[in-house]
């Protein structure tokens, strides 16, 4: 199996899904996206760092790819585990390419933006070399500081855009390697979650990518080990809003939760079935649920509830089956029922399923 | 397609019985039908005998050997660990040997932050503590499932609450790598306390799920009342990170710390 160029990646190829879906050469697609990740990201590190200084344009395209892969290896396993809980059914090394192809679109994105991000960085006006050393309030420093909040707002934006791009094509994969989409919704908010909070400690342990003029060219800063993201977001509340900062953190908090539990639950969906020799044809197909398969009927209104038989995991799904009216909801189950007790008496009836 | 007019027939009614109302029908169109799709854990009706349950039984895999063919079961297949278990292949042992492994793992991470002879000590603590909560909880487990009218044995129930906390113990495992990420990048054991503690919680929700799920495959029916329980196995395995404190930050020795209730551990904790 060859190696995979970026442009296949982001493609999203049919041999690519193919390889993927048989588990073929798994390895080398990992090679290719950590590859990609490394040139793309470092690529993107020296045009976050350039403007700072040489010195800082190496240490950043260094740091950029480590802190990818560093989310990447430190979310993988939790990530693999998450992904069989939700029901995904993808192995634990289709897991660990999945993530991997993501983080390699948005490296891809980066590495594609970095000439055009240097551009525009070297055409703003440099940091003045005199003012290294200098308090950040000093207004000497102000000049160059207000250039450094203009391009650290580019650089955020195309960061942005290019994680952006990462996550749609991460969809796209787990649809097309055969997810439902409810299952690929959760599993990718699951993904998204556990690499923000891990991406976001990480970035704030590999600062400073972009460097500031006041300051001299770093590999990291001093305080490295001094506190965490999540903590300084905390100091800053405290300094913005005062006494109600913990209020607003805790109501914060609660409403990421609220928004990520509503998010991880599995809600309805409007499907549409049919009623085939064998048993139901959810979608139009392929989904296919056996007669044998349907536990129990009930009725509630002009919906029709369908609780499936438990599954190995011994996860029950339940189908609601909106009718137009009360009417044709009895109408239906009776006919459902009588299709399920049939396949029950008749033996000879089981093997059409 | 048209469906053809229906008699009565033997659909389950949402109060769990029989629904053998006659009613007359027209005809409608009610082969293609919009409907809603979710999935749902619990949500069968406890009544065993309803006739028009199917009787089709699930084929399981196999278990294979060694402790990492249970941790693929437990998080792919556990109807195979349930299989295993009643055929008494040693698969408690297996289990406990698994949610050894995983907590002692999590108990090297955890002691991390505090260094030294907490290497020793936290892992030790971790894995008896987590093994008498267990025990703990589980005569509670075992009666409260019965008061809803559960059949399971004493061994089932024991390897139902095995199996939620070794799935507990392998989620603490994924979230060890970020858990030390953050354990080495700050000195506030309040955070890092929190941190564990947001872990523990989440870990622990989705073992429960798999309790609850395991012993309504053993009754063939969803068991009320174990969110109840699970309640109170939350609340007894916080009081244990309370009781065998410090977990995080610096060691004491291996004499527990004086009597405290939890809630005021964790306030007293923010309030430093």
């Amino acid at each position: 199996m060859s190696f995979v160029g970026p442009a296949a990646l982001c493609r999203l190829d049919d041999a690519l899904l193919a390889r993927i879906r048989r588990g073929e050469g798994l390895p080398r697609l990992v090679a290719s996206a950590i590859v990609t990740i490394v040139f793309g990201a470092g690529a993107y590190g020296v045009a976050f760092g350039i403007w700072r200084g040489s010195k800082q344009a190496v240490f950043s395209a260094l740091k950029l790819p480590t802190l990818l892969l560093a989310i990447a290896a430190s979310t993988i396993g939790l990530g693999a585990m998450l992904a069989i809980l939700l029901r995904s059914k993808l192995a634990v090394r289709q897991t660990v390419v999945c993530i991997l192809l993501s983080l390699a679109v948005t490296a891809a994105v980066l590495g594609a933006a970095a000439p055009a991000s240097i551009l525009l960085v070297e055409s703003a006006p440099l940091p003045d070399p005199s003012i290294v050393g200098l308090a950040i309030t000093d207004p000497r420093a102000q000049p160059s500081l207000e250039v450094a909040r203009g391009l650290l707002v580019l650089h955020v934006a195309v960061v942005a855009f290019a994680g952006m791009a990462g996550v749609i094509r991460l969809r796209a994969l787990l649809t097309r390697l055969g997810l439902g989409p409810r299952v690929a919704r959760r599993v990718l908010v699951a993904w998204m979650a556990t690499q923000f909070f891990c991406g976001a400690e990480l970035s704030w342990v590999m600062r400073p990518f972009f460097g500031r003029p006041h300051l001299p060219e770093t590999l990291s800063c001093d305080d490295l080990l001094k506190g965490s993201f999540f903590e300084e977001l905390a100091t800053a509340a405290r300094s913005a809003f005062g006494p109600f900062a913990p209020l607003l953190l805790v109501a914060s908090v609660l409403v990421v939760a609220g928004v990520l539990a509503g998010a991880l639950r599995e809600r309805s969906e409007r499907v549409t079935i049919a009623i085939g020799e064998g048993g139901l044809l959810v979608d139009g197909g392929p989904r296919t649920v056996a007669w044998q398969a349907i536990e129990t009927i009930t009725l509630s209104g002009r919906d029709v509830r369908l609780v499936l038989r438990a599954d190995e995991s011994f996860v029950r799904d339940v189908l609601t089956v909106a009718c137009d009216d009360e009417e044709g909801a009895v109408g239906l189950a009776r006919r459902l029922d009588e299709e399920r007790s049939r396949v029950r008496e008749g033996p000879f009836r089981t093997s059409a399923r | 397609m048209q469906a053809p007019l229906l008699p009565s027939g033997s659909l389950d009614s949402p109060s769990s019985e029989r629904d053998d109302t006659t009613v007359t029908l027209e005809r409608h169109d009610h082969d293609r039908a919009h409907a809603h799709a979710h999935a749902t854990m619990t949500t069968g009706p406890r009544d065993a005998n309803a006739t028009s349950r199917s009787t089709a039984t699930l084929e399981v895999p196999a278990l294979g050997s060694g402790p990492i063919a249970v941790v693929e079961a437990l998080l792919k297949s556990p109807a195979s660990l349930l299989h295993a278990m009643r055929d008494g292949r040693g698969t408690l042992g297996r289990l406990s040997l698994v949610i050894a492994a995983s907590i002692m793992i999590v108990g090297l991470v955890t002691a991390s932050f505090g260094g030294g002879v907490q290497f020793l000590i936290v892992p030790l603590k971790m894995t008896l503590g987590i093994f008498v909560c267990a025990l703990i909880c589980f005569p509670s487990l075992h009666i409260f499932s019965c008061l809803s009218g559960a059949r399971q044995s004493v061994r089932e129930t024991w390897g139902a609450l095995l199996m939620g906390v070794a799935l507990m113990g392998l989620l603490l495992l994924g979230f060890a790598p970020i858990a030390w990420i953050f354990s080495q990048a700050t000195t506030s054991v309040a955070f890092v306390g929190g941190l564990h503690l947001l872990f523990l919680a989440l870990s622990t929700l989705l073992g429960l799920g798999l309790v609850n799920r395991t012993l309504g495959a053993m009754n063939q029916a969803p068991v009320r009342g174990l969110r109840l329980w699970g309640s109170l196995f939350m609340i007894v395995l916080f009081q244990m990170t309370t009781t065998l404190r410090p977990l995080v930050g610096a060691a004491t020795g291996w004499a527990l710390e004086g009597r405290l209730f939890f809630l005021t551990h964790w306030l007293r904790a923010l309030g430093s």
